[in-house]
This record gives C-alpha cells, sequence and structure tokens, in this order.
C-alpha cells in the first residue's frame, strides 16, 4: 500500500528522505482536523456542557483518566500523552476508513496502517518508558528491575537477555499489533474493491462499495478499540516503570 | 515486504509531537481547569445542600420539639380549663341547690303560715257557725266550755278526715 504513496514534497538530508508523501499529509491533514475539533470545542467551553463536542471529549478524558491512566497505576500527568495518542490514533485512523472507497487506489495510507508510523509510535512510548524508569532509579535501579523479584545467583546471567528481549519486543507487538488491525480492514477493502475492476457489471459495482461501506463503519469500530488497546499498553509500559510494584521488587 | 521509511516515522513523529504539545500546553490545561472548576462547584453545591439540610433537619427537630411544647401547653390549658369550668359548674349548682333550699324553705313556711292562718281563720268561722247551728237546733245556750269541747271533738274529725 505505502510503497504506492504519492511524494508531494521531495526533500533529502544527505541519505536520509524527508519526503512529505500522501502517508505524511495524511497524518498532517488527520492532525489539523482533530487540533481544528479540539479548538472549536474548547473555544466554546461552559461549565454546564451543552455542546455534543465538549460532552465527547469529556467524555474521552474521564475514559482515559478511568480506564487507562489508573488500570496502568499512572497520575493526571500523563493524561495529555495518553489523550494525545488516543486522540492522534482515532484520527490518523479514521481517515482510513472515510478515504478507504478512495484510498487504496489514490494512494492514501495513514500512520496507523503504515509499519513505520506504528513502529515511530511504539518506539516512542518504549523510550518515554526507559527515560522514566531510568530516571527514577537512575543507572544501577534501572539495571536491578530488568531482573525479576527473587532471582539470584547464575539464573540472573539467564534470564537478563530474556527480560531484555522481553523489553525490546513489547513495541515491536504494540507497533505490529496496531499496523496488523488497521491495515486488515484496509486490505479487506481492496479486496472488495478490485472486484469492481474485474468484473465490470453493476451488480458486482453496487455488491462492493455496498460491503466496503459496512467495512468501512466496522473500521471506525476496530479504529477506536485499536487507539484504546494501544494507549493502555503504552501507558501500561510506562506504568510499570512508575509503580509502586516495581520499586517494592527493586527493594 | 517491510521497507523502512524514514520520513513517515519522522513526519509520524512530528505531526504527533505537535498534537500532543497542542493538547497538553492548550487544550488540556484549559479543559482540566474547567472540569476541575465544576468538579470544585459541584463538591461546594454538594457540602452547601448537605449544610442546607442539616439546617433543615435542625430546623425540623426544632419544629417539633416546639409543636410538642405546644401541644402538652394546649392539653394542659385545656385540662386546667376543663378543672376550672367543672369547679365553678360545682360551685354554681351548689349555689343554686343553696337558693333553691333556702327558697325552698321560705316557700314552704310562706305556705305552712297561710295553712295555718287558714285553719285558725276556718276553725274560728266554722266553730262560730257550728256553735251557732247547735244553739239553733238545741234551742239551748252553749257555755264556752261545751263549745269548745263540740269544737275540738269536730277538729279531731276533721284531722282524721285529712289525713285518711
Amino acid at each position: 500500500m505505502h510503497e504506492s504513496a504519492k511524494v508531494f514534497l521531495a526533500l533529502r538530508l544527505g541519505r536520509w528522505d524527508f519526503s512529505v508523501d500522501a502517508t505524511a499529509l495524511l497524518n498532517f491533514a488527520a492532525a489539523f482536523l482533530l487540533l481544528g475539533l479540539l479548538w472549536l470545542i474548547t473555544r466554546r467551553l461552559s461549565l454546564s456542557p451543552r455542546s455534543f463536542g465538549q460532552n465527547l471529549l469529556e467524555t474521552a478524558v474521564e475514559f482515559i483518566e478511568k480506564q487507562i491512566l489508573q488500570p496502568a497505576g499512572l497520575d493526571k500527568a500523563w493524561l495529555p500523552l495518553c489523550l494525545s495518542a488516543f486522540l492522534y490514533i482515532l484520527f490518523t485512523g479514521l481517515p482510513l476508513g472515510v478515504l478507504g472507497l478512495l484510498g487504496p487506489r489514490a494512494g492514501l495510507d495513514s500512520a496507523v496502517s503504515n509499519i513505520n508510523g506504528t513502529a515511530a509510535l511504539a518506539v516512542l512510548f518504549f523510550a518515554i518508558s526507559l527515560l522514566v524508569r531510568f530516571k527514577k532509579r537512575g543507572w544501577w535501579g534501572f539495571c536491578k528491575s530488568l531482573v525479576p523479584q527473587g532471582v539470584k545467583g547464575p539464573v540472573v546471567i539467564l534470564l537478563l537477555p530474556i527480560e531484555i528481549i522481553s523489553q525490546i519486543f513489547k513495541p515491536f507487538s504494540l507497533a505490529i499489533r496496531l499496523f496488523a488491525n488497521m491495515s486488515g480492514g484496509h486490505l479487506l477493502l481492496i479486496s472488495i474493491l478490485s472486484f469492481t475492476s474485474i468484473f465490470n457489471n453493476i451488480a458486482v459495482w453496487l455488491a462492493s462499495y455496498g460491503g466496503a461501506i459496512v467495512i468501512i463503519f466496522f473500521e471506525f469500530f476496530v479504529c477506536v478499540i485499536q487507539a484504546y488497546v494501544f494507549t493502555f499498553l503504552g501507558a501500561s509500559m510506562i506504568g510499570e516503570a512508575v509503580s509502586e510494584a516495581t520499586e517494592k521488587m527493586l527493594r | 515486504m517491510f521497507k523502512l521509511e524514514i520520513n513517515i516515522i519522522f513526519w509520524t513523529l512530528i505531526s504527533f509531537g505537535v498534537v500532543c504539545w497542542v493538547i497538553s500546553a492548550k487544550i488540556y490545561p484549559v479543559l482540566a481547569k474547567m472540569m476541575q472548576e465544576r468538579a470544585d462547584k459541584i463538591a461546594g453545591e454538594l457540602a452547601s445542600a448537605e449544610r442546607q439540610n442539616r439546617e433543615a433537619d435542625a430546623l425540623r427537630q426544632d419544629l417539633e420539639e416546639r409543636q410538642r411544647a405546644l401541644e402538652l401547653a394546649e392539653r394542659r390549658i385545656l385540662s386546667e380549663a376543663r378543672e376550672k369550668a367543672k369547679t365553678q359548674a360545682d360551685a354554681q349548682l351548689k349555689a343554686l341547690q343553696a337558693e333553691f333550699r333556702a327558697l325552698r324553705k321560705t316557700k314552704e313556711e310562706d305556705l305552712r303560715r297561710v295553712e295555718d292562718d287558714f285553719s285558725r281563720n276556718f276553725e274560728e268561722h266554722v266553730g262560730q257557725m257550728l256553735c251557732a247551728a247547735c244553739e239553733k237546733i238545741l234551742r239551748v245556750e252553749l257555755t264556752p266550755e261545751m263549745q269548745q269541747r263540740i269544737l275540738q271533738e269536730r277538729l279531731e274529725e276533721l284531722k282524721k278526715l285529712k289525713e285518711f
């Protein structure tokens, strides 16, 4: 899919390619759409909310606080990051559905249906969790936190690489999960819509586009679930780094 | 096949960073402040409602106590009024009874006096008529002793007749 992304602005810095292609443009479009909506909502905030947008935003904030931060053991200071991640994935994922009918043919894509985009977000959360863990415990505490509780002697040598690998695999699984779930729907859309190019028949066209519309609605649902799952797992990684349990484990 | 695309990673991080910065710096503080204000307002209103509820409870208890006191006072006043009325009624009844008795006594005495006067007059007139009748029938002049005796006998007969 992304191999066919159209380049709008070619930017090269040595051997690094920073070109703005359709995927990057769609990401920015989704980001600006999100920020525009947030600006519109926050412009008319009131103590007794009457607008649908404010209710929705407050519901999202409450949801992230109650369903993501509290189970992950994080305080409210992490809410903006988690809210941003949730909304960003949601808004970059939703155009995938909205533009799904057009997307596969026009080369449109989004960050969450591109392994590079999901990997960037997953690695960002992983890096934050590592930084937090390092900042909270220092170098020695950081190393000790990689060893499970109660493990001593030569077993540490055996378990330490496994623990390091499991930690590295966390962002990997996070990225793959989001990418696979989001691009799965995308592939399904492509498959269904490809029938229209194979069979030049009005019935096939109607069935293909009808099916595609159904899948688009399903994609909305999947997108919300995946935004929640990604944010929750990312927050859990950070929560694990700052939690009391880890501190007790270190003692 | 996986292909590393630096531009996607870079622009994804940039766009996410922009979103994160705007939300952290501009959107969330305003929203959090407003939500906190609302939470404070709700908490304040709840506290106020709780305080008013307590005050209302205290007022209701006070009112109930006052009502109980008033009911007791009412019962006491009614009881006292009944007692007083009963006493007054008894006193009036006794006074009336005494008055009635005195009046009755007076009237009885009057009646007795009238009866006595009547008897005396009657005896005197009847005696005189009897004596005059006896003198005419017998053609004798009766002595005062005889007159007295005849009169006495007739009066006794009259008494017996009255008793009968």
